[in-house]
């Protein structure tokens, strides 16, 4: 018998003996494949008639399954209830012996039936992607007993090192014909071409028998490489062994559109390893997010094998948690949620379906602005007030004395985590090398956290209930009317409220820690955790573009006490904003910031003016790069579909009609041309510089410039005609209700030119 | 509207289709009988938005309140949803309600065989419902996407006792044809 | 699960539709007037989310109310400020 410690990397089904499957990194570097008998269950309910003839069926199913009669909860029933227990040895044979049953016996009422393993593992051994645990297997790679030594919820995780190769074509090959392959392993790097197929082939599988790495991070890797080099590896009959797994194929997952949050989204195909771990860039839902570090926490809290977890939405990973919870408390988790609202008048209704507040703010410009959220406030309502689908319906922000709901019990661990590592974040300096991991862990938390809400109010949740999803809006409401009389109780002005956060105001406030108080009594009052985002030395809050006396809830800028900014909604922020567009927006607002008091702001005037003429002058000499002009829609249908033909849509018919089909929720990518055309990017030839329009970019970038303006009492008509040759610059600056006329001569820019930091002035300013 | 207050009602399923699954006809049924009646609703498709049954309601009655507490409805968001609450009926109430009841049959995430299981289920317990109260359902067609979904609706049309179309807010006797209706998306 | 009753806002929405006839006939000077009036009403949604009326007109026009008696305090202490400084 070997003991050995090791970090877990992979576990799947066996198809040579019935069980598992497991790879393990072992604490002395080794790369360690065990097996382990894992027979699974899942139970069936009903008439007792019918059972009976279930009973009878199964017995004579060739998977040879062991029967039992067995005493269960459904958390939607007050008794337990009897079950038919269905185990099998072979955990390969369930999902068609489930089958077999359903088509057979529809009626009947099916629970764990559908349950993937590496979550069963979880559940059984307390095991999750990249745990540390104790093992003893035999000679032969026998498991016999697992031991986990660690848990999700530890603050500083001891991952192992991982062997990583990098794997990426030298273009986007849905652009252009890819004519290398680059590949980056221990610190060399390689090019290999891809048109000499041979040797490609050849080095490749050299290089992952010599490395044998752990994790292929690709790019493109799921949508085009993998399955490219694996169809040319059979073509030439050369080995080629992308899983560390030699007998198994690689999974396919065919690309999907679907709905989240109103919005229609895009997963492209997904290639999964067996014994490695393949993680497409381009296709990671979050790589942008938090990169390797957020997606190995995901899969940390969540259990879901690392391959998912890169790829999955945060409903999926809120899902699994409490399907383990459910698991580890031996409740039922039923194949599908039969349970429906109760009944309620249509007096209730109006009284129930509403969701969280969304306040006006007051439209202009502020100095001296506490920024204050409650933390995760939905998530922290469900622990506090033990809201779950099982659990009694709570009164607004109050504990209740039932024991602790699956829901809760899911959530609390999560919650603790995220406020202790935003606790540590917040005393760490600036410079130190752990904040970009902590902040990578405590977005993929804020991610799940922010989904679980919507989870429990979403009709295929297998926990979810409507009465329970209420019950959190109606304490969400609660606590911030609570947060504003307090704040008003204290003397502040509140300008602006939004769900779970407040804008508060008052003379001579202006520090940290002249909202300490505050921020205590508004928790003690609604017994939720509440803390300070930060002090704006000055916010503006931006009227709707359409109306300029619609004020929208979100849409602001500010500047915080440490000079950072916060910038919401505006185009910088947009996903479809050209990047050109997006970044003299941030100049412009990043100059801004160097005012010390709102007061000084126009001064700043004819500095971030030069910088617009800068930017402006930069497009019409041709200096902007094509790609700085890219707009990205995306789309909502296919595109033959468009009633009024929008330029994404154009676009993506000029695709179509050379075969590359994009789906709805893919973007688009284009450049506006003149005469009204558009030209999507990924067509085969770039276009001629010469015919973009540049008017329309123009109009484009004072739009953006505008927004930055406007909160200074400068009116976008204003702005255009003084760009245009305008003799003096005139209009009324407003802060806190006093006005002040300004007046700018045109000199002024140059001189403020000379000020304006290198950072923000480029250097082929030529006046 | 007059000929459809509950004294005039059979008992049997009275099937009204129209676009939106005649949505609005439905919703000031629910405000005329709540004037005198408790009512339940069963809301099948996302349908029952309260304010223009309050603003019916208060062009007849000072106080919008009372009635609206006699209508006492739940919402299914699943096929599965609408046979359970079905199942766990009491029928204690004069009179049933149900809007858009094949919404969630019509959803494509269940596939058409399942969803006709669940729908014959759920037909036999409207049936034996109306043998002791008016049932009014309403519906709409599938949309074209999902026009092998048809079946579903010639299913409903079997069982009921009668059919009407509406049609700007006016019930038409079912010798109207069919081809007139606005097919909905 | 989407919502079943309409947020208050889209009711304020169907409201303002609701007023298109009304406010074509009228002349464009109080066709003005009457936008200033609905962009009042606007800035107090989240209350009337809250307030949960059933008849959430009532409060549409009470917020109208409560904006124009805004502007009238406004006017009367200004007026009053500046007798005043003329009592000076």
């Amino acid at each position: 018998m070997i003991n050995n410690e090791a970090w877990l990397l992979d576990v799947f089904e066996d198809l040579q003996c019935p069980g598992l499957v497991l790879w393990f990194l072992t604490s002395d570097g080794q790369r360690l494949r065990l097996t382990q008998p894992f027979p699974v269950t899942f139970y069936v309910a009903g008439k007792s008639a019918q059972l009976r003839e279930a009973w009878k069926f199964l017995k004579e199913q060739p998977a040879q399954p062991k029967l039992s009669r067995q005493s269960k909860k459904d958390i939607f029933l007050t008794e337990t209830i009897d079950v038919l227990a269905v185990e099998v040895n072979a955990p390969g044979l369930l999902p068609r012996l489930f089958r077999s049953m359903l088509n057979r016996f529809p009626n009947l009422t099916y629970y764990d039936a559908d349950i993937k393993l590496p979550i069963r593992h979880a559940a059984r051994f307390n095991s999750f992607p990249a745990c540390y645990c104790a093992l003893q297997y035999d000679e032969s790679g026998f498991l016999h007993t697992i031991e986990v030594q660690n848990t999700p919820w530890d603050l500083d995780p001891v991952y192992p090192t991982l062997r990583v190769i990098e794997l990426e074509p030298d273009c986007d090959p849905f652009r252009a014909e890819p004519r290398f392959l680059l590949v980056k392993v221990d610190g060399k790097q390689y090019r290999l071409s891809l048109f000499k197929k041979r040797p490609l082939l050849i080095t490749l599988q050299a290089l992952l028998k010599k490395y044998d790495p752990d994790l292929l991070l690709t790019r493109w890797g799921d949508t085009w490489l993998l399955p490219w080099l694996s169809n040319l590896a059979e073509d030439l009959q050369l080995p080629l062994w992308l899983n560390r797994e030699k007998t198994r194929h690689y999974i396919q997952r065919p690309e999907r559109s679907y709905f989240s949050y109103g919005q229609i989204m895009y997963n492209g195909q997904q290639i999964h390893l067996f014994g490695r771990w393949h993680i497409d860039r381009q296709n990671a839902m979050f790589w942008r997010d938090f990169g390797l570090d957020g997606i190995l926490e995901m899969a940390r809290v969540t259990a879901l094998p690392v391959q998912q977890a890169a790829r999955s939405s945060p409903g999926t990973g809120i899902s699994t948690m409490q399907i383990l919870t459910a698991l580890r408390n031996d409740i039922l988790v039923p194949w599908h949620k039969q349970q429906a609202e109760q009944p309620k008048t249509a007096l209730d209704l109006i009284q129930a379906d509403l969701g969280g507040l969304v306040y006006q703010p007051w439209i202009g410009l502020h100095r001296d602005v506490g920024a204050i959220d409650f933390i995760s406030m939905y998530p922290a309502i469900m622990v506090r007030c033990n809201i779950s689908p099982e659990t009694g319906k709570p009164g607004l922000l109050e504990t209740s004395p039932e024991p602790q709901g699956l829901i809760p019990k899911t959530l609390a661990p999560l919650l603790e985590k995220r406020v202790n590592l935003k606790q540590r974040l917040a005393s760490l300096p600036r410079w130190h090398p752990n904040r970009k991991l902590d902040a990578a862990r405590s977005s993929a938390h804020k991610w799940l956290l922010v989904t679980c809400f919507g989870y429990l109010g979403y009709k295929n949740a297998r926990f979810g209930r409507i009465e329970a999803h209420e019950a959190v809006t109606a304490s969400g409401r609660e606590a911030l009317l609570r947060a504003k009389e307090t704040a008003e109780d204290a003397g502040f002005q509140v300008l602006h409220m939004y769900v779970d956060g407040l804008w508060v105001q008052q003379p001579g406030k202006n520090q940290p820690e002249d909202f300490t108080e505050l921020l205590s009594e508004i928790a003690s009052r609604t017994g939720l955790s509440i803390a300070l985002d930060g002090v704006y030395r000055w916010v503006a809050f931006l009227p709707s573009r359409a109306d300029e006396r619609v004020p929208v809830p979100n849409r602001y800028f500010g500047v915080f006490q440490d000079r950072s900014l916060k910038v919401r909604g505006l185009e910088a922020r947009r996903r479809d904003t050209s990047p050109w567009v997006t970044r003299l927006q941030m100049d412009l607002l990043e100059y801004l910031a160097l005012a010390e008091d709102a007061a000084d702001l126009p001064l700043y005037l004819p500095g971030a003016i030069a910088i617009l003429r800068q930017h402006l002058s930069d497009l019409r000499l041709g200096r902007v790069p094509l790609e700085d002009l890219l707009m990205a829609y995306r789309l909502t249908r296919p595109p033959q579909e468009y009633k009024v033909k929008t330029a994404g849509a154009r676009a993506a018919s000029q695709l179509a009609e050379i075969g590359k089909e994009l789906r709805p929720g893919q973007r688009v990518r284009l450049l506006y041309l003149r005469g009204g055309q558009v030209r999507a990017w990924d067509l085969p030839q770039p276009p001629n510089p010469q015919t973009i329009d540049r008017a329309r970019y123009i109009d484009l970038a004072l739009r953006a410039a505008a927004s930055v303006f406007y909160p200074l009492g400068l009116p976008e008509q204003d702005l255009r005609d003084w760009l245009k040759g305008g003799i003096q610059l005139a209009f009324d600056f407003a802060l806190n209700s006093q006005t002040q006329h300004i007046l700018l001569p045109p000199f002024q820019e140059e001189v403020a030119w000379q000020t304006i930091p290198s950072r923000i002035r480029l250097p082929q300013w030529n006046g | 509207m007059s000929d459809l207050f509950p004294i005039d009602l059979p008992n049997q399923i009275l099937l009204v289709m129209g676009e939106h699954a005649a949505t609005p006809w439905m919703l000031t049924l629910a405000a005329r009988l709540s004037l005198h009646h408790s009512v339940r609703v069963l809301d099948a498709g996302n349908r029952f938005n309260v304010y223009p049954v309050a603003r019916a309601i208060r062009l007849q009655h000072h106080n919008p309140y009372a009635a609206l507490q006699r209508i006492r409805l739940s919402r299914a968001f699943t096929c599965y949803q609408v046979d359970t609450l079905l199942k766990e009926w009491q029928g204690t109430d004069p009179i049933l309600l149900v809007f858009d009841l094949l919404a969630t049959f019509y959803d494509e995430s269940v596939d058409l065989a399942e969803s006709q299981r669940l729908l014959l289920l759920v037909l036999a317990r409207l049936n034996r419902l109306s043998q002791t109260m008016p049932v009014i359902v309403s519906t709409r067609l599938p949309a074209t996407i999902c026009a092998e979904r048809m079946v579903l609706f010639d299913l409903l049309k079997e069982h009921a006792g009668e059919i009407r179309y509406e049609l700007h807010g006016e019930v038409i006797p079912s010798a109207v044809q069919l081809s007139l209706l606005p097919k909905e998306v | 699960m989407g919502r079943t009753v309409p947020s208050v806002t889209q009711v304020f929405y169907q409201e303002e539709q609701a007023l298109n006839r009304f406010r074509r006939a009228l002349r464009r000077s109080d066709q003005q007037v009457l936008d200033e009036l609905l962009s009042y009403t606007r800035q107090h949604l989240a209350a009337a989310t809250y307030a949960t009326h059933v008849l959430p007109m009532e409060l549409f026009f009470l917020a109208m109310l409560l904006e124009e008696h805004k502007i009238v305090i406004a006017l009367r202490q200004r007026l009053e400020r500046l007798e005043h400084k003329q009592d000076d």
